[in-house]
């Protein structure tokens, strides 16, 4: 009750300021009354009463003031107080305010750059609704186990009917088709799903309306739903798009909806295209059997209400051992994992954002050193300011929350600017970033982006200003008042303080620079690995060819050699091939064979290989190097000859010890009645990344395994780039209607592969140059304050006789101190935290000596020359001048 | 004989109030006749010193108080004792009697 009467009354006078003084007044008026009217009693005259009366009461207005300030009235007020005389004196101090200011700026703006990023990629919803209860549904083989692996249709469709923990599955795979008609043809991303796949995710069409089960039925369906971009780009936007015709592949097609403008499905994993699908295509999967279809779907499923994870996982792995013994030859080894929706998006960035949110900690904290320092040197200068205040009766927590006030007022100044900042570096971000690793939209200041800003603000304000506040309140006050303006070195706290601070920012930004260290080696490392093959002055292009026009195999294979037998004669191309799919393009076929003449492996344990139909051309265009034996000829090159080359690693992995020519091969996935004869052996060459492991591979002429779609290259003597046009007429010219798609240099490719190492390499790099930046100013700073507060004392020395050289060596010993336990703590502090960047380390280990010492060298460096400047600065005084400031 | 007037000890001026007031509401200008009455007409608190002692009081929670109007019909604000004011005035109370002991013990000494 108590409480309660305490707290309104607070209330009341914080927020009724004129109401409490109005309480106050009228209150101490009727007292002055009754005392006037007790005074004329007494016999005094009226006027005479009241003056009486007046005068015994004191001084009324500092009676009223001291009355208000009891009852809690102040404390608005002296906030308001604080908060303009902390802004007065922000201003006379334009300079100082600038710098510390924008030292926190950077400080901040980077990292609510960077927590916009991971907001946006880690924090904020995913655009569907009950995301957090979808989960891709990945088949995975107990050999490689923990890697997800592309679905069999056969065995969704059995999922899809005996799990009752997922209310809805839906399948799903990337494709290509060919887009003709009006305008150029244009090779489409599509991806063709079963007709649920919408309403499992919760997004229906914007236009038009969702595929029902009706869309399956017949020979092939024929309707389609467009994305919104597709719409705007191609169909110019038009509002008579649903029930229009459109043909893909050469089939008629009907549009039956458009999708709303931000929805995007697209799993990259296991994308065959790469690209996110601009088109969409119902499928009943009714044909696919065990028999006739291996491994290539990617399927999604959403938990029925009531279901935990644990308990779909369970029930999956019920169902996949059922499948597994009744169809051993099979599934045999197979069962499947859940991955959440969001694990799935972000899991492969997780990591490397959770390190740039920490390195960007790193440098705010670098930036509140800074500050800190500023502050505690400018402390040093208001001591008499301090005293003053003190000597007219304010405590020693109304003067710190009055630096506070201070403090956070430059905080807040800082985290604005910092605002700004982020949204410009956010902008940059995006617009510098790899492909499809950014939203444009979704990166962005918004609510929790906001909060983090203010947050982190007011953190910073307090972080720096507690210190620098703490100590210039501890004030001696008759001392410092009868102190002449001698310029004093500050107390001896404070110095340590100051001193403590530089030992904090050098090691701060130790540890931030090993950190960008060990990633630019480990880049380094990765783009100096051998690919295999020859990258440079290739051109590639894509053709997949559509079903309709192209249905015998024939056909295709007759397609292809006249494009490259053309290709071949064009002026600058010194070879000419072709591929299934191109390295760190596509993504390749994999599948199990067995050896002839040596015992089947038992079901459930196979051989898998890799394997890619290439043009008899393609080692020369590529200048893969053959070990042994010979490559493809022209007639096995244009006929269906049963004969194959491998890689070193496949010898190694199965022919170790002998002699693999000659020998034959039965692979699942050609499913001839008859094996095929090993030729040759040639240099291993990397497929997707440069740092994976080799895997054996298997390569066929396209005879054997026509593939329509094919990645061209050519071998150009020329810029690759010049010959596109060229190359994409010959094409043209075999066939009008046939589009060239994913023209670029095989360079480009690999460029791409490594983008996003690159990229937050860099960014990495960039805070620890910020950082580096930052502690050098900060101990410039430092060095140069307490220089100019030793000014006596120096000239003293010199006056005695010391040298120029003695005290710039004096100097640059006592600040390289400082920074070499810096150097230490940092180097412990290194060893210590590196080990969270492991896992993105290539053929580097986190604890790389030569690392940790290249970079302590830099940093020794740097800071002897933020030393030296303003020691030789020192060190030029004229003595006489030096012991005469007084 | 003119009346002594004694000088306040600091910190007794809160004890006084609230004997003031325990006898029953009062406002400011009656807390301050009571005082010199209930005194033997020795003590005279200091108008000026009343007010800020008297909103501590009530800040404390010792004392409630309530707009009425007083005895001429003017509005007036009223001071009450508050249980916890009951038992700070008994404590304090005692305190000093302790101290005047003390004193008191001093001066018989030889």
């Amino acid at each position: 009750m108590r409480l309660l009467n305490v707290f309104s009354a607070r209330l009341r006078a914080l927020f009724g300021r004129e109401v409490v003084i109005g309480d106050i007044d009228e209150e101490l008026r009727l007292h002055l009354e009754m005392q006037a009217e007790a005074n004329i009693e007494r016999g005094m005259p009226p006027e005479e009463a009241r003056r009486a009366a007046l005068r015994s009461f004191g001084n009324f207005a500092s009676i009223k003031e001291r009355a208000y300030e009891v009852r809690g009235g102040g404390m608005l007020e002296t906030l308001l107080q604080d908060v303009r005389y902390a802004a007065r004196m922000l201003v006379k101090r334009p300079g100082f305010t600038a710098v510390a200011a924008l030292t926190l700026a950077l400080g901040v703006g980077a990292n609510t750059a960077i927590f916009s990023v991971v907001d946006a990629v880690l924090l904020r919803d995913l655009p569907y609704p009950q995301a957090e209860r979808t989960f891709m549904v990945w088949e995975h083989n107990h050999q490689d186990a923990g890697r997800p692996n592309v679905i069999s249709p056969a065995n969704f469709l059995d999922w899809r009917e005996q799990a009752k923990s997922f209310d809805q599955m839906a399948a799903f795979y990337d494709v290509v088709l060919n887009l003709t008609g009006t305008g150029e043809p244009e090779e489409v991303p599509a991806q063709v799903a079963t007709v649920n796949l919408f309403p499992l995710l919760g997004v229906n069409p914007a236009l038009g309306r969702t595929f029902t089960p009706e869309d399956t039925e017949g020979e092939s369906p024929d309707t389609v739903i467009l994305s919104h971009g597709l719409w705007q780009r191609r169909f110019g936007g038009s509002p008579d798009i649903v029930g229009r015709a459109i043909k893909l592949n050469g089939m008629d097609m009907t549009v039956i909806g458009v999708m709303p403008p931000d929805f995007k499905w697209f799993i990259k994993e296991s994308s065959r295209t790469g690209k996110p699908a601009q088109l969409w295509m119902p499928t009943g999967l009714k044909a696919r059997t065990r028999e006739n279809s291996g491994r290539y779907m990617m399927s999604v499923g959403r938990l029925a209400p009531g279901v935990s994870r644990e308990k779909a996982q369970a029930e999956m792995d019920t169902i996949t051992a059922r499948l597994e013994n009744q169809y051993a030859d099979y599934n045999k080894g197979w069962s499947a994992m859940l991955v959440p929706l969001r694990e799935q998006f972000a899991g492969e960035i997780r990591t490397a954002l959770l390190v740039l949110l920490g390195a960007v900690g790193f440098v705010l904290l670098i930036s509140c050193v800074n500050v800190a320092s500023l502050l505690l040197a400018r402390a040093a200068g208001r001591h008499k300011e301090m005293a003053v205040r003190a000597a007219m009766g304010a405590g020693r927590r109304r003067i710190i929350r009055q630096l506070l006030t201070e403090s956070l007022l430059l905080a807040f100044l800082g985290g604005a600017l910092g605002l700004l900042l982020s949204r410009w570096c956010v902008q940059a971000l995006v617009a510098l970033s790899p492909a499809n690793l950014l939203d444009a939209e979704q990166v962005g200041v918004n609510l929790p982006v906001l909060a983090f800003t203010l947050a982190v603000s007011l953190l910073t304000g307090v972080v720096f200003g507690l210190a620098p506040a703490l100590e210039a309140s501890r004030v001696k006050l008759s001392e410092t008042l009868k102190e002449s303006s001698r310029g004093n070195a500050g107390s001896s706290r404070g110095k340590r303080m100051r001193d403590a601070l530089v030992v904090a920012e050098v090691g701060l930004a130790l540890v931030l620079l090993v950190g960008a260290g060990l990633m630019a080696r480990s880049f380094l490392r990765l783009q100096a690995i051998n690919p295999g093959f020859d990258a440079k002055n290739v051109l590639t292009l894509r053709v997949t060819l559509p079903y309709l026009k192209y249905q015998e195999d024939g056909q295709v294979v007759a397609f292809y050699r006249e494009a490259l037998g053309r290709l071949r004669t064009l002026p600058g191309v010194s070879s000419a091939s072709a591929i299934s799919a191109l390295p760190f393009a596509d993504l390749g076929s994999a599948t199990d064979f067995t050896i002839e003449g040596r015992p089947a492996p038992a079901p459930g344990d196979f051989n898998s290989t890799d394997v890619r139909v290439v043009d008899e051309d393609f080692f020369r265009t590529m200048k893969i190097p053959v070990v042994s034996g010979r490559t493809f000829n022209r007639q096995e090159g244009a006929e269906d000859r049963s004969v194959a080359v491998i890689n070193e690693a496949m010898a190694r992995m199965h022919f170790a010890g002998e002699n693999p020519l000659g020998k034959r091969i039965f692979v699942t996935m050609k499913a001839d009645p008859y094996p095929t004869e090993i030729i040759g052996v040639v240099g291993d060459a990397k497929y997707k990344t440069l740092d994976g492991e080799m895997r054996p591979m298997v390569y066929w002429t396209p005879p054997q395994l026509p593939g329509r779609s094919m990645m061209i290259l050519l071998r150009t003597s020329v810029d690759p780039e010049s010959l596109a046009p060229a190359a994409r007429r010959e094409i043209l010219a075999i066939d009008k209607d046939q589009p060239v798609a994913d023209v670029r240099t095989m360079e480009g490719w690999l460029a791409e592969s490594m983008a996003r190492t690159r990229f937050g390499t860099l960014l990495l790099a960039a805070f620890a140059g910020l950082a580096l930046t930052l502690a050098a100013i900060g101990i410039y700073g430092v060095m140069s304050h307490s220089v100019a507060q030793r000014q006596s004392e120096i000239g003293v020395r010199m006056a005695l006789g010391a040298r120029a050289r003695d005290v710039l060596a004096l100097v640059i010993r006592q600040g390289i101190a400082l920074v070499l336990i810096g150097v230490v703590l940092g180097l412990l502090g290194a060893l210590a935290l590196t080990r969270v960047l492991s896992s993105l380390l290539y053929g580097v280990s986190a604890t790389d000596p030569l690392t940790f010492a290249a970079i302590a060298m830099l940093l020794l460096g740097v800071s002897w020359i933020a030393c030296y400047i303003p020691a030789r600065r020192a060190a030029r005084v004229d003595p006489l001048n030096a012991i005469r400031y007084d | 004989m003119a009346k002594q007037k004694a000088d306040l000890l600091q910190g007794t001026l809160d004890m006084l109030i609230l004997k003031a007031v325990s006898l029953g509401p009062l406002h400011g200008y009656g807390i301050i006749q009571r005082i010199h009455q209930m005194s033997g007409e020795m003590l005279e608190v200091e108008q000026g010193s009343l007010y800020p002692a008297l909103y501590r009081i009530e800040q404390k929670g010792w004392v409630s108080s309530k707009w009425e109007l007083n005895e001429t019909g003017r509005r007036a604000k009223f001071y009450t004792l508050s249980k916890a004011g009951t038992i700070q005035l008994e404590a304090e109370e005692a305190s000093w009697d302790r101290l005047v002991l003390a004193i008191t013990t001093m001066r018989q000494a030889t």
